[in-house]
């Protein structure tokens, strides 16, 4: 009985989405018109980094205690500096970060202490990032590099890039003449990444140019 | 009845299959890009050879004439400390008029009237050194103490 009374059901459903179907095609007797738009493309915005030709990327050999690239601000002065033009190639504007990664040795010139190499990295000769032996933390405040550490998210600017815009990033060294007997002979590499996200739908929240920045979601 | 609870099951099943299968996708939803250029390197100096040369003493009158072969530290000449060593005392000498003049990779330098009263018992070494502004940075250790011949 249940049963039949189901089918019973099915069946008047099936005659109701029928009829529907059928007044679909039924030509409306009011006057009309229709107007196609053009046609709505949604493109992708692009993030991309590329080095200008400006570039020197440093190979320095037989490095002295006292030995400082020229824009040191200590030591001789005498050699030259690493230079990295990059150039913020994307469509759609974004933020940008540099990453740092120091390695070396045996025996490793660069020590993370005031004996060993010290390293200062800026922006355009403005925004600083690491300062000797430090970086600036989300915080503000001061904290060593040791060697083989990576520092990430370093920001550039508080600004977002725009297309084809450019930064300068300076890498001045000095061997301090305080470097010890021990060092000599020794080696030392510095990575630099650059990387950039979006920053449509992405607030800078706190972050500070020069300082590392962990609240943008950077990939 | 039986027909309809079949298809139930197997409906059921088709649909369990299909919400298992379906799984976060590993893509970003940011748009991001990386660019790393070579790495910088340095490379600290070293002296060449790395062991202090031998000195080469001889009397020539009333002096005594010191020769050795030169150290290179780097791409720059090392600067010398020469010594007269008399039993646990060293000296420094060859300073102002008499520092040492480097020639075809040999150097040499005069020390002065000590051997007025014939050959005498000093020895002399010589230690390559690094200046920067009079103080010495990087060194080697000073070769052995040599006799005058």
């Amino acid at each position: 009985m249940k049963n039949g009374l189901s089918k019973k059901r099915l069946m008047t459903l099936a005659g109701v989405l029928a009829m529907g179907a059928v007044g679909l095609g039924v030509t409306s007797a009011l006057f009309s018109d229709t107007q196609t738009s053009i046609a709505n493309t949604f493109e992708a915005g692009s993030v991309e980094v590329g080095l200008g030709s400006t570039s020197r990327v440093c190979s320095v050999t037989d490095i002295l205690p006292g030995d400082s690239s020229a824009n040191y601000g200590s030591g001789s002065q005498s050699l030259l500096p690493c230079i990295y033009d990059v150039t913020y190639t994307g469509t759609s504007s974004a933020w940008l970060a540099v990453d740092i990664a120091v390695t070396g040795g045996p025996p490793a010139l660069y020590t993370g202490s005031d004996s060993g190499l010290q390293l200062k990295l800026d922006a355009d000769g403005s925004t600083s990032f690491v300062t000797g032996t430090s970086y600036t933390t989300v915080s503000g405040s001061a904290s060593n590099i040791s060697s083989g550490a990576t520092i990430s998210n370093l920001l550039v600017s508080a600004t977002p890039a725009t297309q084809n815009s450019s930064v300068i990033f300076n890498l001045n060294y000095l061997l301090p003449t305080l470097a010890p007997n021990s060092l000599q002979g020794g080696a030392a590499s510095v990575t630099l990444t650059f990387h950039a996200v979006q920053s449509a739908n992405q607030p800078i929240g706190s972050c500070v140019a020069g300082r590392q920045c962990n609240s943008i979601t950077w990939s | 009845m039986g027909c309809v609870k079949r298809a139930l099951i197997m409906v059921s099943v088709a649909m369990s299959l299909l919400v298992s299968d379906v799984k976060p996708a590993k893509v970003s939803m940011l748009f991001a890009a990386t660019g790393t250029p070579s790495t910088t390197s340095f490379v600290g100096a070293t002296f060449s050879p790395n062991v202090a040369p031998t000195v080469r003493a001889i009397r020539q009158g009333a002096n005594v004439e010191l020769t050795w072969t030169e150290v290179s530290l780097g791409q720059v000449t090392s600067n010398y400390l020469v010594w007269r060593v008399d039993g646990s005392r060293w000296t420094q000498i060859c300073l102002g008029a008499d520092v040492p003049v480097l020639v075809s990779a040999t150097v040499t330098c005069r020390d002065r009237r000590v051997a007025q009263g014939g050959v005498p018992t000093f020895r002399y070494a010589v230690e390559p050194v690094h200046l920067v502004s009079g103080a010495v940075t990087w060194s080697l250790a000073p070769g052995v103490p040599q006799p005058v011949a």
